[in-house]
């Protein structure tokens, strides 16, 4: 029998007011027909809306851990209102019927269940690449590589002090033509340097900001330099050898803006089986070079201690009807657990999972995955970033002896007396946190795991670390999101 | 290695980047470190290849340049991304830690960030979600910090005050750095607002700042900054020279500064104040002060006053104004001393109030006698008495001060039976307007009801004398309220459990409710039925909603709304939830979120 509450509700609704209009529906008595069928993994009805025949909507249940909802509405919100308003009405206890399941809904299902098959048989036969549509779309792409070259080179040429907003925003056009390449990784990247020269609002920089940026506009024309040497080298070799799969040993593959999809990952190995995951930081921002809303959740893998990032990207024009992620504070159990190509954090993905509460010994064991010595661990981190596709900003868990300052500055001292200098500076749009450490209890200045995210500043050379969460043996203190 | 040479190419190699690659070709800087690279490449291979790279973009053309020069950023580059500098010499000093004794939240980005977004971003409705979030204690979260603090700025002023004044006093010292490092002296309101708070949190160490506003402060940042002077004796030099300033606000600050002051030099220039024309702006100061020295001059000049007025001949209304005015101002002055030789002054000028009264003018006799008796009221014990027992003889006006007096130096069963006849009196309803005993009746009831009724929408700033005393008063107020059917009595002062007051404002609801669903008292019936628990609340509100719904145009207003989360859950859940899916739609879309609210509510 299918129970559902209503936190089971909330969680699935796209937002809080599809939810609670979905509720409003019931209480309007908009429901004509509530059904179930015959073996009560399905539960549909009929809702009036705003047209003249109610719309049939309805919530599978056939596979437990992935409902299926399902209306004749056209909302691109999803679920909508009127399939929540559908479950609401079961948990209020309205009176649900059995009776047959409707035609166009029965071949929905059966549709449905033919896919998973299908999916599953593919799944099991090799697959067929189209080697030609492959080899043009390659060529296409190196074609976007020769014209990001050329667009860079004028960039370095014209001279980093010589661009401003307009002609930023004017490169940005020509950008659009490396989306069209099948390169939109490469189309980022590009973007990532010109959004540097105009402000939020689209608006001329200032004198100062614009000497603040200079710096960082070379690294990224740097970037730029070592995407076009590897991505062509990579696309040739793919060119020359049709059966190559996408590297997975580097994450060029993901520059250039390849979108991994879990069946890929699977089939180059890159799952972990039965792996438990605690969420340590989260964040949200507006990433302006993707037209993106990113969610990104951290996470340390309790087995082996390895800290990996999850990322939902919500484009600008279909933020409405893409669910945003939350902050998570329970253990995620997962049977699957598809890990992407990357260095250090790399990207987890999973279709289901499982919750359970966080209990002491977990806590225990993240600590015991914190690195005691700072030296070795700056050792990592710089011969990571050298690596000029490497993220700039690794997480890593350290457990230090305690917390101080010199001066205005805070500083982490490991158990031998090295050093590391906290900053607040981070990535776009995460809350500060350094000023909340003097608001803590003095016993969380010492002897606990902080979890914090490195950077290395390019005008002061300095690598210093932006506080994100300190695990103690009895909590997780969120210093950010 | 040879970093620093390293350091020097980057810097090169950046100044080239900026003014463009084509600038590159046979650049002398960078050929001048050429040697220096190829000598440090013959120990460490590394800087051979930079030296080469180096070689090629000073030997690039035009076309060659921009290519070369980012193949040498990306090797400078590298190399300077494993040199960066970690560590910091000098001794580890704990850090100087507040412990908030916060509780631990752990809330989820989805609930923070609505708030977040109130507290950074502009718009309406932000105040609501703010005060809603501190009611329910949501501050006591440590990343909630850093936004109140940027909320000092908002363009809604309420919000930066109530962050000011509600919130960041939460978190005590521990956000001092924070503001400090904000405060900008030549700010505005979000100045003040830092400025103000750093001298609540910490008046010694903020010493410093409030200098610093003093001497180059913008307008606004000065007047607060001279408000929280006065406590020191250096100050007192800056603030006798401030009460001369030009601004009107300067010198009504640097007055109210020098109220906390006890110097001579302070209380000399309140004296002096008196005479002058700024004597309205230190009205409050003098009022604070008790320095004995300030209160003989003021008993002075108040007998002075007196004895000119009595003495005048004067006929014109304007002039005889002036005089009755600066009359009441020092009567203003005297308010909350309750010495003895105050209250000697106070009794005697008491005694001949019916020759002050006598005085004409605009403002009149009449208003110094008022001000008088309201400053009694506020007095000793026995001049508040001397007016209590007056009270027979007293005009309307002041009954209510002789009541206030009463409540304050009387027993409440004396007060019940001194004041209750007025309640009782006969009174001649056809023409009451011009019956003595009408409006001395109203008189007393108002002063009952006041800052009574409505007590959930002023519960920020209700702390009028008045309500206090309606806190004192005898319980045979309410029985009188209820047998006089008198219902702004009965609203005020009802307390749970009482039997006949039940009746009666079930009784009120019955009659306004026939009469009509709009009428806003109703509101006022319901919300004392709520506040004293009475058992037919969650039906009257029922039925209201109910009788509501059958209007032409049904709608639940807003402060039907707002009743319902203060309902009894475990009574009004199940009847609410079973009602809202008989109402009209409209009305459930107003109601649902309130019911949800009941819902949720502990």
């Amino acid at each position: 029998m299918i129970s559902i509450d209503d936190e089971f509700i909330l969680a699935a609704a796209p937002n809080a007011e599809a939810a609670k209009n979905g509720r409003g529906l019931v209480l309007k008595n908009k429901f004509v027909a509530l059904h179930h069928s015959e073996d009560e993994t399905l539960l549909f009805g009929r809702c009036q809306g705003s047209g003249r025949t109610p719309y049939l909507c309805s919530a599978d249940f056939a596979v437990p851990d992935k409902p299926v909802y399902r209306c004749t509405c056209p909302s691109r919100q999803f679920p909508c209102k009127h399939s929540l308003g559908l479950m609401y009405a079961f948990a209020l206890g309205n009176p649900f019927t059995a009776a047959e399941v409707p035609e166009e809904l029965a071949s929905k299902r059966e549709k449905a269940a033919a896919r998973v098959e299908k999916k599953k048989a593919e799944a099991a036969q090799p697959r067929k690449v189209d080697k030609s549509a492959l080899a043009k779309k390659i060529k296409a792409q190196l074609d976007g590589i020769d014209l990001l070259e050329r667009l860079t080179q004028d960039l370095v040429r014209l001279g980093i002090g010589n661009i401003n907003a307009k002609t930023a925003k004017e490169l940005e056009e020509h950008a659009r033509q490396l989306g069209n390449a099948y390169l939109p990784g490469a189309q980022t990247a590009l973007r990532n340097y010109t959004r540097l020269f105009y402000s939020a609002d689209g608006d001329e920089l200032t004198a100062a900001r614009r000497e603040a940026i200079y710096s960082e506009a070379l690294d990224q024309l740097g970037r730029l330099y070592a995407l076009i040497g590897k991505g062509r080298g990579y696309l040739q070799r793919r060119l020359e050898d049709p059966e190559l799969a996408p590297e997975t040993d580097t994450s060029i593959a993901a520059w250039l803006g390849h979108a991994w999809q879990l069946r890929e990952l699977k089939e180059a190995g890159l799952v972990e089986e039965n792996v438990e995951l605690v969420q340590l930081a989260f964040n949200s921002c507006d990433d302006r070079a993707r037209r993106e809303f990113v969610d990104t959740g951290v996470w340390m893998h309790l087995g082996n201690g390895r800290i990996h990032i999850t990322q939902n990207y919500r484009p600008y024009h279909a933020v409405k009807y893409i669910k945003s992620d939350d902050s998570f504070f329970q253990v995620a159990q997962i049977r699957e657990l598809c890990v992407y190509p990357g260095e250090l954090n790399c990207r987890v993905r999973w279709e289901g999972m499982l919750a359970r509460p966080i209990e002491p010994k977990d806590l225990e064991r993240i600590r015991g995955h914190g690195r005691n010595e700072f030296a070795s661990v700056v050792k990592e981190v710089k011969s990571h970033l050298k690596g000029p596709l490497a993220d700039k900003y690794p997480i890593f868990a350290m457990n230090y002896r305690r917390i101080g300052t010199v001066g205005s500055r805070l500083v982490l001292e490991d158990s031998k007396g090295e050093r590391l200098v906290m900053t607040d500076a981070g990535m776009n749009e995460e809350p500060r946190s350094i000023h909340l450490l003097s608001l803590l209890p003095k016993e969380y200045l010492e002897r606990q795991t902080l979890i914090a995210r490195f950077r290395h500043d390019l005008d002061t050379r300095k690598l210093e670390v932006k506080p994100l969460s300190i695990v103690t043996g009895s909590d997780v203190v969120r210093l950010t999101l | 290695m040879s970093i620093p040479v390293l350091t020097l190419v980057y810097d090169e190699l950046r100044r080239l980047a900026i003014a463009g690659s084509v600038v590159a070709p046979g650049d002398f800087r960078l050929k001048k470190l050429l040697p220096q690279l190829e000598q440090a490449g013959a120990k460490a291979p590394v800087f051979a290849k930079v030296a080469e790279a180096a070689g090629r973009l000073v030997e690039s053309d035009e076309k060659t340049s921009a290519a070369a020069l980012l193949e040498l950023t990306t090797l400078v580059g590298a190399i300077l991304y494993t040199q960066g500098e970690t560590g910091i010499e000098g001794e580890l000093e704990p850090v100087q830690s507040t412990d908030l004794g916060l509780a631990k939240t752990q809330a989820s980005a989805r609930v923070l960030k609505p708030l977040l977004e109130a507290l950074t971003t502009t718009g309406s409705g932000r105040l609501e979600i703010i005060r809603d979030a501190h009611q329910r204690g949501a501050f006591r979260d440590l990343r909630l910090i850093g936004p109140a603090l940027a909320a000092l700025d908002d363009t809604y002023a309420e919000i930066g005050d109530f962050v000011a004044k509600k919130i960041l006093p939460l978190y005590g010292q521990a956000i001092l750095p924070e503001l400090k490092a904000k405060f900008d002296p030549k700010g505005r309101s979000g100045d003040v607002r830092r400025l103000v708070l750093m001298h609540r949190l910490d008046p010694a160490g903020t010493r410093e700042i409030v200098q610093r506003a003093l001497d180059d402060g913008s307008k606004e940042v000065r007047i607060a900054a001279i408000e929280c002077l006065g406590n020191s004796p250096e100050d007192l030099p800056f603030l006798l020279e401030q009460v001369k300033a030009k601004a009107k606000e300067v010198r009504s600050a640097a007055f109210r500064a020098l109220g906390s002051s006890n110097a001579d030099g302070a209380v000399q220039v309140l004296c002096n104040a008196l005479g002058s024309a700024d004597f309205a702006f230190a009205i409050d100061p003098i009022r604070a002060s008790r320095n004995p020295a300030l209160t003989g001059f003021l008993l002075e000049a108040a007998d002075k006053q007196f004895q000119t007025l009595m003495a005048s001949k004067e006929k014109d209304a304007k002039k005889l104004g002036k005089l009755n005015e600066r009359m009441v101002m020092i009567l203003e002055c005297l308010r909350g001393r309750d010495d003895k030789k105050t209250e000697k002054l106070l009794l005697d000028l008491f005694g001949q109030s019916e020759r002050l009264a006598a005085v004409k003018g605009e403002p009149s006799g009449k208003d110094a006698v008022e001000r008088l008796v309201s400053v009694m009221a506020a007095g000793s014990p026995k001049a508040q008495s001397a007016l209590v027992d007056a009270h027979a003889a007293l005009p309307v006006e002041s009954l209510g001060e002789a009541f206030v007096a009463a409540c304050r130096c009387r027993k409440p069963a004396q007060v019940f039976d001194q004041f209750s006849p007025y309640l009782t009196a006969k009174v001649n309803e056809k023409k009451k307007h011009r019956d003595a005993n009408y409006a001395k009746r109203e008189a007393i009831v108002s002063l009952i009801v006041m800052g009574r009724s409505r007590r959930y929408y002023d519960s920020d700033e209700s702390d009028s004398n008045q309500s206090d005393l309606a806190a004192k008063l005898d319980p045979r107020w309410l029985d009188l309220g209820v047998r006089l059917e008198r219902f702004d009595l009965v609203q005020a002062l009802a307390v749970p459990g009482h039997a006949k007051a039940n009746d009666l404002l079930l009784k009120f609801f019955k009659q306004r409710l026939a009469k009509s669903v709009e009428d806003y008292e109703l509101l006022g019936v319901l919300e004392t039925m709520i506040r004293v628990r009475h058992p037919d609340a969650t039906d009257a509100v029922v039925e209201l909603i109910k009788k509501r719904a059958k209007a032409k145009r049904a709608y639940a207003s807003y402060w039907l709304g707002h009743l319902i989360p203060r309902l009894p859950k475990d009574e009004a859940l199940p009847k609410l939830e079973a009602l809202l899916p008989t109402l009209p739609e409209k009305m459930i879309d107003e109601l649902l979120d309130y019911v949800t609210e009941l819902k949720n509510s502990p």
